[in-house]
């Protein structure tokens, strides 16, 4: 039980600090009350004592929040409109459907840099066979060639 | 005053979190949380308003004067006197009327179009 509670004071203080990012003039009208709702929310998700449920609320919470919070910023002042309609719809849908297929764009950044590292390692290992497997005594052929045209080699030219 | 005599029509088609929330009040009074929980509710805990949305179409249907803060409390003696009620204006009955309405207009055409029907005959299919 004091685990339930101690769970609700430290959601209600993450969510007051939450609050603090909304405009100044949004948060002294609602502030107060939404932290309110947030806390009757979290209460009613404990008094069935599921902690899942919380952690279901948290991310629907933070959703909510990431959404709203912009837009807030975005109209201070302004009433509903269409063009206001618009907007808070299209970055709500933007946000869903980020969250929803989140897995999936995770799935795809991993096989991407799966796939990169792979190409990585093969060029990697391609560099070091080509270096061990390429003529091993590299200066031969050209000091031969010196020897032919000069009939010295080009060590002795440079007192070597 | 002056808000009262506009068109209702001039604010459609709404949100659907907006709608939400007039239907709610169209019963009575209800305070933030108790709008909340009327609207997990009456959809079956499809539609959960978080209290960024909540209180942010609040304050905008307040500012279009379809809604308005109560100073009347259900139960003093049971309510923490902090929380603030909210109703329904004659402008927002209006609103919400015309809204239906239009909803309405839309889920007649559709049935017109006998899809309605036609899903129950594919799920059936199933």
């Amino acid at each position: 039980m004091e685990i339930l509670e101690r769970l609700l004071s430290a959601s209600e203080r993450v969510y007051r600090w939450l609050v603090g990012v909304y405009p100044k003039e949004f948060r002294s009208e609602n502030g107060q009350e939404m932290v309110q709702a947030f806390r009757d929310r979290c209460r009613e998700e404990l008094s069935r004592g599921r902690i899942s449920g919380v952690i279901g609320l948290w991310g629907h919470t933070v959703l909510d929040f990431a959404v709203t919070v912009s837009i807030e910023h975005m109209k201070k002042g302004k009433s509903m409109n269409t063009v206001d309609k618009d907007l808070r719809w299209d970055v709500r849908y933007g946000f869903e459907m980020l969250f929803k297929h989140g897995l999936i764009l995770l799935k795809y950044s991993a096989w991407a840099s799966g796939l990169l590292l792979s190409l990585l390692l093969v060029a990697l290992l391609v560099g070091l066979l080509a270096s061990t497997l390429a003529v091993r005594h590299k200066e031969k052929p050209l000091n031969e060639a010196w020897k032919r045209t000069s009939g010295t080699l080009p060590m002795r030219l440079f007192n070597l | 005053m002056k808000k009262a005599k506009r068109d209702p029509e001039s604010l459609l088609p709404l949100p659907i979190s907006v709608f939400h929330i007039l239907l709610a009040l169209a019963d009575g009074e209800l305070h933030g949380y108790g709008i909340m929980k009327e609207v997990a509710v009456r959809t079956e805990g499809k539609v959960r308003l978080g209290p960024g949305t909540l209180y942010g179409s609040i304050k905008r249907l307040v500012a279009d004067g379809l809604i308005e803060k109560s100073d009347e409390r259900p139960d003093p003696a049971l309510d923490d006197e902090r929380r603030r009620y909210y109703r329904l204006t004659d402008f927002g009955q209006r609103v919400t009327i015309a809204e239906t309405k239009r909803l309405a207009h839309l889920v007649g055409m559709a049935r017109a179009r006998k899809l309605l029907t036609g899903l129950k005959l594919s799920e059936n299919n199933r």
